[in-house]
């Protein structure tokens, strides 16, 4: 009887504990909820002033080097003193940081030679994030192609990134944004895969590849059907059909 | 009309299947707040040591009744035991209210980040980026009372930039359905395009 009951109190210990454990969690984080409900509008936040205070003295000597070094190639500043800045927020290493610095000091030089001279800072930063991500040169000129304006490759650019980080591989990356460029001028495709694939990517980079797969010849194939001057030829229906 | 899943089997109703006992069971548990893991071990042990500790005394005629409920409790210990990893299984799925929902929409000359957390966790957010330097006190967000929600507006230039939620100051979180940047090594980001205001 008394280890019975024993094993009861138990339980209804474990229960209650675990109850008490998880109010206090909750009422210890204060909410400090605004007294309006009114989100500022931030002003136009200019990042690119060089700040030594945001890193230790000789990792702000390093990082100044590659900037320094881009300013005199006509690189980017932005781009690079943004990533320096990430890392030093997410409490990198300094050695780190200014490795980092310098890898994406050299994939800016070769985004650009890919990409082009007259590609914006944005083209040219995602150009590099791909390169240091597995993608070739060609990959980034094939891309290029199909957005040939200036400014234009971004959100292609963007997607294929984005493809890359959830698990497609960079041959597939870059054919379906290249497919999916070439069928219209506008984004709305690249933009839908991305959302498709992100969403398949949940349930693991697999699903991810095929949803994209099966997309991309969707939209491409939709498009040909749908070009002018195509004539329409409907599949026979059973004679019933009326 | 009585629902045939409200009659208990031990109330004299049909004895239900195990298909219909094993929902019922993992509904119950989903309905009970998680209990901590190491703490239903620690209790469990407990049970069964005790239960260990009278086994080891010799048993008597006066002992039979006792034993019964020496058993009883062993079973009690043994339930709970198996109840922990269904349990857990079940709270591995996380309700909606419990998972971070992220937008972002393009507003005149900027984007507004929109936040929605779970309730009682947060105490501040803020949204960093390469637009405010990846200073996490550069741009709070503002918790809506009614919904929750955190939000912010930033005027922005066409471009593309990069960002992340900053929860309660040390937690960085992403939207996971936004586009992401390949991880440069120090963390995930998401990314956003601004584009030209006449496109």
């Amino acid at each position: 009887m008394m280890c019975a009951s024993l094993a009861l109190a138990v339980l209804l210990n474990c229960t209650s504990d675990s109850r008490v454990a998880g109010r206090v969690a909750s009422d210890t984080i204060p909410d400090a909820s605004g007294p309006i409900w009114a989100p500022a509008l931030s002003p136009v936040v200019q990042p690119g002033r060089w700040d030594p205070t945001r890193f230790d003295s000789a990792t702000a000597v390093g990082v100044k080097g590659w900037l320094d070094s881009a300013t005199v190639h006509g690189l980017p500043y932005g781009p690079l003193y943004s990533n320096a800045l990430m890392g030093s927020a997410m409490r990198a290493s300094g050695k780190e940081i200014v490795n980092r610095t310098r890898l994406f000091f050299i994939a800016l030089i070769d985004s650009r030679a890919a990409l082009g001279e007259r590609s914006t800072d944005s083209e040219l930063a995602t150009g590099a994030e791909l390169l240091r991500a597995g993608m070739d040169g060609k990959a980034l000129q094939s891309i290029r192609e199909v957005r040939p304006t200036v400014g234009s490759a971004l959100t292609a650019l963007v997607v294929a990134a984005d493809f890359v980080k959830r698990g497609i591989p960079t041959n597939q990356a870059r054919d379906a944004v290249t497919a999916l460029g070439r069928v219209s001028r506008s984004d709305e495709g690249l933009n839908a895969a991305q959302a498709l694939v992100a969403r398949n990517a949940e349930r693991g980079p697999g699903m991810a590849r095929d949803a994209l797969d099966r997309y991309v010849k969707s939209y491409v194939g939709g498009a040909q059907k749908n070009a002018p001057g195509k004539q329409v030829v409907r599949p026979p229906g059973p004679p019933d059909e009326s | 009309m009585i629902d045939d899943n409200d009659v208990h089997p031990l109330d004299g109703g049909d004895v239900p299947d195990d298909q219909v006992l094993k929902a019922r069971m993992v509904k119950a548990y989903a309905a009970v707040p998680p209990s901590d893991e190491r703490m239903v071990a620690r209790c469990v042990r407990l049970v069964l040591e005790r239960v260990a500790g009278e086994y080891a005394i010799p048993a008597t005629a006066k002992d039979a009744s006792r034993r019964h409920y020496l058993i009883g409790a062993a079973a009690i210990a043994a339930a709970i035991l198996i109840s922990v990893p269904i349990r857990n299984r079940v709270t591995t799925s996380e309700p909606a209210s419990q998972v971070a929902v992220a937008t972002n929409t393009a507003i005149a000359g900027g984007i507004q980040f929109d936040l929605l957390l779970p309730k009682g966790l947060v105490a501040n957010v803020s949204v960093v980026g390469d637009f405010n330097g990846w200073d996490a006190k550069a741009t709070p967000m503002v918790k809506d009372p009614k919904s929750g929600e955190w939000s912010a507006k930033i005027v922005l230039l066409p471009g593309r930039y990069i960002y992340a939620y900053v929860v309660n100051g040390e937690k960085w979180i992403v939207d996971p359905l936004k586009p992401q940047i390949p991880d440069a090594g120090y963390g995930p980001a998401n990314a956003v395009v601004v584009e030209e205001a006449s496109k």
